[in-house]
């Protein structure tokens, strides 16, 4: 061995001391840091369950501290997102919306390939529905939801309601009946009940809602002012939403302002992308109709291209046709087509309409027959039928409650729901 | 029932009693689109000094407080110049009146050639002391003297005009409406034996016991018509000896529990015998025509009617919806030669035009021709139909003003002029048409009448709250006119006679009617404008009776006196 050999070997044979030192610290702090990555990762995983736990006994913050330690190292977590947004929102540690803001970027992070992604834009909908009060968006955000998971009960049940807070409560037949397929056996009867009062009876079905979002106090009655001040919420949040504007426009065409509905739609930031909606359009005809700006209506009309088998097209259709273009044939055919779809049987106002439209055209026995049949569905519309419903409707155990709503909905010509209403009453009497 | 013969007349001037008005001033003729039309208010010029007492008590909120008081045009002295009856209102609770309170009665102003009016009601023995609602003008005795027939809340009364400046309560009246609360009446042969009978509209069953206090919002006010039930309206028959009996249901006008406050006669289908629209509040209104039975003519037996208004289309709105109707104005507005209607409704739920199709049916047309987006801000309440710039084409007068008490907003309300461009379509022209439309009132009643016997149409109009108006219609066209008086054979009022008047290619048809507007009654003359600048003109007169006279080179800027079978004969002035 040479000599400058024996010195390299000597050299590293023996590190110097300081060296070793360090080295040890090293092997020290990283032995210390998996050590404590691995107790945190184990107590990490705990932590989905502890929070959980936490969750349950409603100890939101604790639950939320949790959550919040699990998506460290699972930030992908869909469940846990989940829960941490329901933690957050539950927990009275932030202002609601800011709560609610929070929980909304923590579901975004849920993509929609994940298996539940259909559940996070199901509660992101509801967020930006109860607590942002944004329905536009949580609209394209239940949508999306049933589009991801058509069996999700909530969902549907959301769009329903929100139907019924945007003023489309007669539109939202779709969503119930989804509703209705997805509840089970036992809770069909009140989803019934619901469905009918959300139809005749609007704001009583929006009555609750309009107390969690603040509008109505505890144990007050559902009243125009808590509708509108609603209405003017949704609209100060999302005022350039189609959906919101119109649902505005409605309640003043509802009580007569027909100048400051049409002021109200035509002020839409965007017009052309606004008439898209046809719930929009619909209520912007309408209001030109009623002010005699035939013309202006008919151009606006011209400018429906799709969805041309809604009830609200047909309707519209039919009153262009009599009143802007004195077509009553045309007229007759397109009522014709709206009193199929719901509500159009129940809307004795149109019958009235295509009845005077087939007085015109001379053919005066059918026109009496449809003035018949108006006068006969507006009496099934007068208050004390209804007092009488919702009375019976509080006991949903009684089978005399069950045969009224029988004989009503077969009275206004409605199989389907006289049809499932007949079934709870088997079903009850079955069971007795 | 169509003529089947005509004969051309010459006009025959009567030598005892022609005076010929002085031609107008002649003006350069003006197109009617340049016409600004101009009224004035000349109450107080003409020494016309009314203002009707309602009674308002406060807090009381008792309905027949805010519905104020009707207005009568008739020429009750014959002296050519037409005059006023106005409906007064009383102390509604003869128990809490103040002692050495006054009554309040009706009042008669007599036109003094069209340049005063003179309070003549006590001495004539014209003013009654009811409470005041609505009023019906005719000559039910056939002694040439208009009589008048006064519908109060409360008993009824009949005045009986003696000829000589008097008049006398004639007790011939029976009829059940002891109590009743009357709104409007309407004298008319409804039986065809050349008498006036008398339509009488009643409105609710609403006492000073039933009477209910409403809420809106913090404030209290005046219950509407669903809180109250409706009363039957009353058909009396005249039998020509100064009585009368209640032929309601003799007639076919059945026991229908309307809520009334209007009825107007015309003939909206051509056949040349009344049609009686009655207007109803919030239920749906009527439209009655004769039918003839097979039977054998037993006397009145064989005559009949019915209403037709729900097949029609004219019982409620085009979409079915019973409206809140307050006043009628029948006028062809369309030029088609069919009789249309124009009812007054509700705030914020628009007046109504039902345009007559003919053969039976009429047609909502209100949101086309801009009827009701001009009424959507106003409840209207009387309403004058007039050719206010002489374009041939009937315009116009609405009364408006709301009823829920002054603690409520809105309460008092402009007054509208409302131009037709021919084709039936209305566009207000209120803003420019003098101070009068400016200001806001609680219109009720309104009347038209040439007072002034210039040609065209002035409007009395009665408010609650402010004294009654006298609108002197100032509008300059430069053009001529002429206004047409109807007797039949029997020198009773030729209820749907059609007259067409013809100047060089213009036509225009008018029916005599009656009734109309709110608790009141216009002057029965029909007024024409000329639209060429022709000095005479053609009359076609098509009588009930199935005659048909054809009167060639009428001249114009007279008021003439037609009676079949008989020469023209100017008018007194």
């Amino acid at each position: 061995m040479s000599d400058d050999l024996r010195i390299t070997l000597k050299s590293t044979d023996h590190p110097p001391r300081p060296r070793r030192l360090l080295a040890g610290i090293a092997l020290l702090v990283l032995t210390g840091l998996f050590v404590w990555l691995g107790v945190s990762y184990y107590n990490a995983s705990q932590s989905l369950q502890r929070g959980k736990r936490f969750l349950r006994q409603m100890r939101n913050v604790e639950a939320e501290a949790e959550f919040q330690r699990f998506i460290r190292w699972h930030h992908s977590h869909a469940e846990a997102r989940l829960l941490l947004a329901e933690a957050i929102v539950k927990g009275d540690r932030r202002q609601p919306q800011d709560a609610a803001e929070i929980a909304m970027d923590l579901l975004q992070g849920i993509p929609d390939s994940s298996p539940l992604a259909a559940e996070a834009r199901m509660r992101q909908g509801r967020l930006a529905l109860f607590i942002l009060q944004r329905p536009a968006i949580a609209e394209e955000l239940l949508l999306k939801s049933v589009r991801l998971n058509a069996q999700l009960l909530d969902s549907h049940f959301l769009l329903w309601k929100l139907f019924d807070l945007t003023e489309r409560f007669q539109h939202a037949e779709e969503h119930f009946w989804n509703v209705y397929r997805l509840t089970e056996e036992s809770a069909k009867a009140e989803r019934l009940r619901e469905w009918y009062t959300s139809q005749f009876s609007p704001g009583a079905a929006t009555a609750e809602l309009d107390r969690r979002m603040g509008f109505l106090q505890a144990g007050e009655m559902a009243n125009d002012f808590a509708s509108r001040n609603r209405l003017s919420a949704f609209m100060k949040n999302e005022s350039d939403s189609a959906v919101v504007v119109a649902a505005n426009a409605r309640a003043l065409l509802d009580s007569r302002e027909r100048d400051a509905a049409v002021e109200l739609l035509l002020g839409v930031k965007n017009i052309e992308s606004a008439i898209q909606n046809h719930f929009f359009l619909f209520t912007l005809i309408e209001a030109m109709i009623e002010l005699g700006r035939l013309e202006e209506a008919k151009s606006f009309f011209a400018k429906w291209r799709t969805s041309r088998d809604e009830h609200i097209f047909w309707r519209t259709a039919g009153r262009i046709a009599e009143i802007a273009e004195r077509n009553d044939k045309a007229a007759v055919e397109a009522y014709d087509q709206a009193l199929k779809i719901w509500p159009g049987p129940a809307e004795w106002t149109l019958m009235h309409r295509r009845a005077q439209c087939l007085a015109r055209l001379g053919d005066r026995e059918e026109a009496e027959k449809g003035r018949q049949e108006s006068k006969r569905i507006e009496q099934l519309m007068e208050t004390e039928i209804h007092n009488k419903l919702r009375l019976a409707l509080v006991d949903l155990k009684d089978p005399g409650t069950l045969k009224l709503m029988v004989e009503f909905y077969r009275s206004l010509n409605r199989a389907r729901e006289s049809t499932c209403w007949q079934t709870e009453l088997e079903r009850l009497l079955s069971a007795r | 029932m169509k003529p089947d013969s005509t004969s051309a007349k010459k006009p025959v001037a009567n030598g005892d009693k022609s005076k010929s008005k002085p031609s107008p001033q002649v003006i350069k003729e003006k197109s009617a689109a340049s016409v600004q039309p101009q009224f004035v208010n000349v109450a107080a010029t003409m020494e016309l000094e009314f203002e009707y007492f309602e009674d308002r008590v406060p807090g009381r909120f008792f309905l027949p407080e805010v519905m104020g008081g009707g207005v009568g045009w008739g020429d009750f002295d014959r002296d050519g110049w037409t005059d006023l009856y106005l409906m007064n209102g009383a102390v509604l609770d003869p128990s809490v009146r103040a002692v050495g309170e006054s009554e309040h009665r009706n009042v008669l102003f007599r036109n003094i050639r069209g340049g005063r009016m003179t309070n003549v009601g006590l001495t004539a023995n014209a003013a009654d002391s009811g409470y005041g609602q609505g009023c019906a003008i005719g000559d039910f005795d056939a002694d040439g003297f208009c009589d008048v027939y006064l519908c109060n809340y409360g008993r009824n009364a009949l005045l009986s005009n003696n000829g000589d400046g008097t008049f006398e309560h004639s007790s011939g009246i029976e009829e059940e409406n002891d109590g009743q609360w009357s709104s409007s009446a309407v004298w008319v042969d409804l039986n065809a034996d050349g008498n006036l009978d008398l339509y009488c509209v009643n409105y609710m069953d609403c006492t000073l016991q039933n009477s209910r206090v409403c809420q809106y919002g913090e404030s209290s006010g005046y219950c509407g018509p669903g809180n109250y039930e409706g009363v039957a309206d009353v058909v009396l028959l005249n039998t020509g000896d100064g009585q009368f009996r209640d032929a309601t249901i003799e007639l076919g006008f059945g026991d229908l529990q309307g809520k009334g406050l209007a009825v107007a006669v015309s003939d909206f289908d051509k056949d040349f015998y009344p049609d009686i629209y009655v207007a109803n509040d919030m239920e749906a209104n009527n439209l009655f025509v004769r039918t003839v039975s097979k039977a054998p003519d037993n006397g009145t037996g064989s005559i009949h009617y019915r209403d037709v208004a729900p097949e029609s289309g004219c019982a409620v709105s085009g979409e079915g919806l019973n409206e809140a109707s307050m006043g009628i104005a029948c006028a062809d507005f369309d030029g088609d030669g069919l009789v249309d209607l124009y009812l007054t409704h509700y705030y914020q739920m628009k007046n109504t035009l039902y345009r007559n199709l003919g053969g039976g049916q009429f047609e909502d047309d209100s949101f086309r021709t801009g009827v009701a987006v001009t009424s959507f801000p106003f409840l209207g309440f009387g309403v004058v139909s007039l050719d206010v710039n002489q374009d041939r084409y009937p315009d116009l007068f609405v009364a408006n003003g709301h009823v829920l008490g002054p603690t409520i907003d809105p309460n008092a309300m402009t007054p509208q002029l409302l131009l037709n461009d021919g084709r039936g379509n209305f566009m207000d022209h209120s803003k420019t048409a003098g101070a009068y439309f400016e200001d806001v009132w609680l219109g009720r009643g309104a009347a038209g009448a040439d007072f002034d016997n210039d040609g065209d149409l002035d409007i009395c109009v009665s408010h609650i709250d402010r004294p009654v108006a006298l609108l002197r219609n100032d509008t300059t066209t430069g053009k001529n006119f002429i206004t047409v008086q109807l007797a039949c054979r029997n020198r009773t009022p030729c209820h749907c006679a059609r007259v067409t008047m013809t100047d060089g290619d213009h036509h225009v048809m008018q029916v005599f009617g009656a009734g109309g507007s709110y608790l009141s009654s216009s002057d029965d003359r029909l007024h024409f404008a000329v639209q060429d600048s022709s000095s005479v003109v053609r009359l076609l007169v098509e009588w009930p009776s199935g005659q048909s006279e054809l009167y060639d080179a009428l001249p114009v800027n007279r008021g003439w006196q037609i009676t079949e079978r008989r020469s023209p004969s100017e008018s007194v002035k």
